[in-house]
This record gives C-alpha cells, sequence and structure tokens, in this order.
C-alpha cells in the first residue's frame, strides 16, 4: 500500500476519532460524577442535531449560530434528562443498575420524539452551511467538517480540563466524583455539581450532535452513535477522560484500517472481540481508575 | 463480579448495536374492512360488488418512507382520478395501506392481514427488494397477485427459473438496470478499470453490482476494488481511498438514497474525480440543497423515465401541489404498477377475483405508461426491454442525456 494512501487512512480515522472523542468525554464526564453509563446522552445528541438542522434549514443560520444553538439544546435537555430520569433515582439511593435501564430507555424515548416529528427518514444538513468542504495537502485531502470536529475536540477538551482543574464548580465536580456523600458533607450543593456536570456533557453532546450531523446526515437513531463514545469510554477508562479521548482516537483509527481490511460487515465484530479481551485482560481501561461499581 | 458485571453491560449494548440495524414493527395506517368473499373454502379472494379494494403495502413510517410513500402516492392520485370519472365498471376504488416499516416479518404479516382480513383481490408491492424476496412465497400460499417495484430478480424469479405465479415488477429489473449502466460504461465512457462499492446487505444494491460486475468481466474489463458496506455505515472514506488507490476509470456505486449524498461527498472530498455511477435512487430533482453541486460534476445514473418530459412535468407538478413532496423516479413507475393493476381489474370485468386478475396481468399485451409501453413477460413477469434513460447531473440539477439499454444505445 503506497504511503499517501496509508497516510489518508490515518486521516480518515483521526477525523472520526475526532467526533467519537467528543461524543465519549461528554459520556464519560457522567460516568466520572454518578458512576453510571448514560446512554440518554445519545438521545440527547439526537435532538440537538435536528435543532442545529432547524437552525439551518429553516432559519439560515450559518455554522456557528447552528452549533451554539446545538450545544444550548444539549445542555437544556441533559439537565431536563438529569431532573426527570435520574434525579429521583438518586434520592432514592437506587441501585446504579436503574440509572443504567432509565438511561437506555430514555434514550429510546427521544428517539421517538424524533421519529414523531420527523419520521424515520433521514435528513440532511445543507451543504453550505460549510462553504470549504476540504483541504488539500499534497496526495492527501482532509474534510473541513471532520477537521472542525478535531478542532472543536481539542477546543473543548482543554476547556473542560481548566474548568475541572481551575475553577471552583470544576473542583466541585471532581470532588463530587470522588465521593458525592463526602462531597455533600462538605458543604457542596450536590445537586448543583450534578446538574453543571449535566450541562457541560450536554452542551458536548449538542457540539458532537451538529457536528456528526453535518458530516453524515440525521435520522432519528443518530443517537445511537453514542456505543461508540461508549466503547472508547470502556477502552479509556471511563475514570479519566484523557485516556477516553485517547481511547477515542485509537478507536476511530483502528475502525478505518479494519474497514479497509476486513471489510465493513466484520469490522464491528472484531472491535467488540477486542474490547471483550481487553476487558478481561484490564477491566479498567488505558487509565482510568478501578471502580467497586460499574452500570 | 466487576468482569462479569462490565461483560453484561456490553452484552446490552451490543445487543443495542445490533438493534439499530432494526427497524421497529407497526400497526396498519387503516383499521382492517370486512368485504364479501367467493366463500367456502377456495383460496380465491373475490370481490363480486361494491367498493373494489387494492391492498397497499408500502413503508409509511421507516427508513424506506420516501421511496415507498411515492407508490401510495401516485396511486392515491390515480385512484381520485378513476374515481372521478365513475371508477371502473361503476364500482369505486379503494387503497387499504399497511405500514411495513421495511420490515419484512412485517411486511409478511401485514400481506396476511390485508389479504385474510381485509380480502384485498391484490396488492401494489413495495420498491423494497427485500420485502420483494420475503413476501414472494406468502403471495405463492395466498394465491394474491402483487405488483410491484422490487428490482431484484429473486421477486419475481424462483431458484428453478420458473416465474414466481403471482409476483409481477413493473419497472426494469436490477439485472437489465446493471447491465444497461455496464453497457454504458463500456461502450459510451470507455473504461477498463472499475471500481465497485455497494451494500452487501441489501439485496437492491447486491442486485445491481451482480449483473454489472459480470458484464464488465465479460466485456474484458477489470474490477480492480470492489468494497462493501453495510446499512447502517455513514463514513465511507475508508473504503472510497482504498478504491481511489486502486486508480478506477469509473466508480459503480447503486446505492440507497440516504447513502447516496454521502458517497458523493466523501468521494469529492478525498479527491476523486473518476465519473461515478449511481443507480435509480437518486432524486429526479437532484441532491440540492445536501450536496454540493461540485460532487455530482461528474456521474451518470440510470432511470425509468426522462423527467423533462413535458407530459411528466405537468404530472409531477400535480403530484408535488398535491402532497407536497416531488415526484421520484418511484411515483412514475409507481404509477405504471397501479395502472398495470387497473387495467387488469378493468380486464376482469364482473369477475373481481384474484385469480382473474393474476390470469390477466399474465396475459396482458401491454400497458401504456409513464416508462412507454409495458409489456410484462411470462417467464419472467418483468418488463420487456424497457429503455433506460441515462441521466447526468448540471449544477446541481438532473439532466437526460440518452436512452440506453444492455444491447446499447436505444433505437
Amino acid at each position: 500500500m503506497q504511503f499517501s494512501i496509508i497516510l489518508q487512512q490515518v486521516v480518515n480515522g483521526l477525523s472520526l476519532g475526532a467526533v467519537y472523542a467528543l461524543i465519549a468525554v461528554g459520556f464519560a464526564l457522567i460516568f466520572n460524577v454518578l458512576k453510571f453509563s448514560n446512554f440518554a446522552h445519545g438521545g440527547v445528541l439526537g435532538i440537538s442535531a435536528y435543532a442545529g438542522y432547524i437552525a439551518a434549514n429553516q432559519f439560515k443560520l450559518p455554522l456557528i449560530p447552528v452549533i451554539l444553538v446545538g450545544m444550548v439544546t444539549g445542555a437544556i435537555l441533559a439537565v431536563l434528562v438529569e431532573l426527570i430520569a435520574f434525579r429521583w433515582i438518586r434520592l432514592q439511593k437506587g441501585q446504579l443498575v436503574y440509572f443504567f435501564v432509565t438511561s437506555v430507555t430514555m434514550l429510546m424515548l427521544l428517539e421517538q420524539v424524533l421519529i414523531i416529528r420527523f419520521g424515520a427518514s433521514f435528513e440532511s444538513y445543507p451543504y453550505t452551511l460549510v462553504k470549504v468542504r476540504v483541504l488539500q495537502f499534497g496526495d492527501v485531502t482532509i474534510s473541513v467538517t471532520y477537521l472542525l470536529s478535531l478542532i472543536s475536540t481539542i477546543i473543548a477538551f482543554s476547556g473542560l480540563i481548566y474548568v475541572l482543574k481551575k475553577t471552583k464548580i470544576g473542583i466541585a465536580i471532581r470532588a463530587a466524583s470522588n465521593d458525592l456523600t463526602a462531597t455533600s458533607l462538605m458543604g457542596i450543593n450536590v445537586n448543583m455539581v450534578i446538574i453543571a456536570a449535566f450541562i457541560v456533557s450536554g452542551m458536548l453532546g449538542g457540539l458532537s450532535g451538529v457536528l456528526y450531523g453535518i458530516s453524515a446526515s440525521l435520522s432519528p437513531q443518530i443517537g445511537q452513535i453514542v456505543v461508540k463514545g461508549f466503547i472508547a469510554s470502556v477502552l479509556g477508562g471511563l475514570g479519566s477522560l484523557t485516556g477516553v479521548a485517547v481511547a477515542a482516537v485509537v478507536l476511530g483509527v483502528l475502525e478505518v484500517f479494519l474497514i479497509s481490511t476486513i471489510g465493513s460487515g466484520l469490522s464491528p465484530v472484531v472491535i467488540f472481540l477486542l474490547m471483550v479481551v481487553f476487558l478481561l485482560v484490564r477491566p479498567h481501561g488505558f487509565a482510568g481508575v478501578s471502580f467497586s461499581d460499574k452500570a | 463480579m466487576k468482569k462479569l458485571s462490565i461483560i453484561f453491560v456490553l452484552m446490552v449494548v451490543f445487543a443495542l448495536a445490533l438493534s439499530a440495524c432494526a427497524t421497529p414493527t407497526a400497526a396498519p395506517t387503516q383499521a382492517p374492512v370486512t368485504q364479501e368473499t367467493a366463500g367456502g373454502d377456495a383460496p380465491v379472494i373475490a370481490q363480486p360488488k361494491g367498493e373494489i379494494l387494492i391492498g397497499n403495502l408500502q413503508d409509511e413510517s421507516g427508513g424506506m418512507k420516501a421511496l415507498s410513500s411515492a407508490l401510495t402516492y401516485a396511486a392515491t392520485m390515480k385512484i381520485e382520478e378513476v374515481n372521478a370519472a365513475g371508477g371502473i365498471n361503476g364500482r369505486t376504488l379503494k387503497l387499504v395501506t399497511y405500514d411495513t416499516r421495511s420490515d419484512v416479518n412485517e411486511a409478511i404479516n401485514a400481506l396476511r392481514r390485508m389479504v385474510e382480513q381485509d380480502k384485498v383481490p391484490v396488492v401494489l408491492g413495495p420498491p423494497i427488494a427485500n420485502i420483494g424476496i420475503a413476501v414472494a412465497p406468502i403471495a405463492e400460499e395466498l394465491k394474491v397477485p402483487i405488483v410491484g417495484l422490487f428490482m431484484d430478480d429473486k421477486c419475481t424469479i424462483q431458484e428453478n427459473g420458473e416465474p414466481w405465479t403471482y409476483m409481477f415488477l413493473a419497472q426494469d429489473s436490477a439485472t437489465y438496470q446493471g447491465l444497461t449502466m455496464a453497457a454504458y460504461a463500456i461502450q459510451e465512457l470507455g473504461v477498463k478499470k472499475v471500481a465497485i462499492l455497494y451494500n452487501s446487505s441489501n439485496s437492491y444494491s447486491v442486485g445491481l453490482a451482480t449483473p454489472f460486475e459480470e458484464a464488465i468481466l465479460k466485456s474484458g474489463g477489470e474490477i480492480v476494488a470492489k468494497e462493501t458496506y453495510t446499512g447502517t455505515d455513514k463514513d465511507f472514506r475508508a473504503q472510497l481511498t482504498k478504491i481511489k488507490s486502486a486508480n478506477p476509470d469509473v466508480i459503480y456505486f447503486p446505492s440507497y438514497p440516504v447513502e447516496i449524498p454521502l458517497i458523493y461527498t466523501q468521494a469529492y472530498e478525498l479527491g476523486i474525480k473518476v465519473p461515478m455511477l449511481g443507480s435509480n435512487s437518486v432524486p429526479p430533482t437532484g441532491l440540492a440543497p445536501s450536496t454540493d453541486p461540485a460532487a455530482t460534476t461528474n456521474t451518470f445514473y440510470p432511470y425509468g423515465i426522462n423527467p423533462s418530459d413535458p407530459v411528466l412535468v405537468d404530472w409531477a407538478a400535480a403530484y408535488k401541489a398535491k402532497f407536497n413532496s416531488p415526484a421520484l423516479a418511484q411515483s412514475f413507475s409507481g404509477a405504471d404498477a397501479f395502472g398495470i393493476i387497473l387495467q387488469a381489474i378493468e380486464a376482469c370485468g364482473d369477475d373481481i377475483t384474484s385469480v382473474c386478475i393474476t390470469e390477466k396481468l399474465n396475459t396482458m399485451e401491454s400497458y401504456k405508461g409513464f416508462q412507454g409501453t409495458v409489456k410484462l413477460s411470462p417467464d419472467t413477469h418483468q418488463p420487456i426491454g424497457l429503455p433506460l434513460a441515462i441521466m447526468t447531473i448540471k449544477d446541481g440539477a438532473p439532466e437526460f442525456v440518452t436512452w440506453y439499454t444492455p444491447e446499447g444505445p436505444a433505437k
């Protein structure tokens, strides 16, 4: 295989991995705080993607406002999901498996909302939203929409790390991720901390929904891409946001090389098998913290 | 214990991922009605009096709604036109629609319900090959004819080479379309090295890719790359990069509407400049506003009609005004499928039974429709040699190029 082709496949993989990283970090953030896998994140992503689509298609807004619409929608929706679906379970000190089941239910519910509103067919963002579609570097081309995902991932991830390390709310989120009860005893309003985590997670979900919607197309099942975020989160170690981001990029590259070698049909099978084997060997992922309970 | 719980969660996620490929079941869009039958145990569905019910087996809410609804709309327009003129032999027509959501099991159940409960003597079938293949043996069992747009040969021809008694195709088959595109590529574009990108889990896509590949090889051409994808894929860059490295003269991608804009766009973004040969799933209105016109400057695809034909333009305008949706290729060929059904019903006179309609479909000399004069072969239950319009896209808008057949330019 020519070097330029290998390089192009690496770029393809990095581009795809960047999208997965955005999804995975938002997903892992909630796991860090509440210790459960929040599949409702996919539903938030899906509805935000459609909100961005309406902003672009009906209100003819340019790219940046469209992204903002997606992020605001994501934040609001994520908070609503927390208030409606998760808070009551938390107050009842419900088992983690209840959170997990509820999150899957919320994903399906939000999908159904999209089916009712838009039907099961597909929609597309107008191509004019991204004026320059591709950048050429010798024989290698980079899709601008995927490049946007990569840049957004870097900015969002850097911002998130800054918030978590340098701000009071970030420190509170980190404290809550260690021990919710102890954080509460320290006089921190845990509910507000959790809401803040859902806002950030929802914004990331909205951002990834819009960017993925632009580079692919929209269907009510778009939120099921969260499975890729979940895989990356588990491989990276759900306790480590850096590990999750790295794993997402590795997953993107791996997926592209598997598709180009063994084909699209076998690729997900191999990825899931690798994941199972990897977790048997290293259950806390690349860089994660080992939790006594996961759901 | 911890490992076990992780594996349990993974299993659930894996199941969720797989479920993304499936579509949920659906309720019928119309409550079943009871009609008089010939009675007794005879497997004959008869409608001796009253409204003539015609079954309509379509995806009304699933992923193929856009194509499938085109048939419902076309049939609705035809029914309104016929009923306004007094019906057939003084009897009005009524469409009994059941939603399949592109799910084969739901389609089979819906077919059984519309035949056994609603007593429809004939059915307008879907433009979805997977469903056509699934319902063919059921139609045989129920002895009710289905006229549809299911293009795969397996929908109308059994493994032994005999036609399914009750399955009829009202547009060119996938084999015919694949062969026509191969002939056009070889004779008009002069290609030798060909790449194919197709959906390996879809009968329509496989049904088009296989004869195309065979024709290219038979003509001395070479398949330099053959890449596949599955129905839920949205990113084709890995396959297209591999195809690009094989340096083909042309890429053939017989795909569904959801995949077509993505493949055009991603091929363009990867700097692929060779002609892209598509399928008849490209909308007649072009791909704007989702696809950059720059991505579709070098493409050709087949169509059963020439959308710029003035007669079709007028009908398409009325269609759009009525349904607020542009007429698709499947609207025109769907209108022809329904017209064939109506011609068979009319020929039966007062004997509106599944047996008579099947017989009339088998012996129908021809039907003059939007696609031209459709003659169904008794050997294949497919149209005989309807030329295909080769279309291209200029500045985002479709443009007619020429009429073509597997033998070459249409006379």
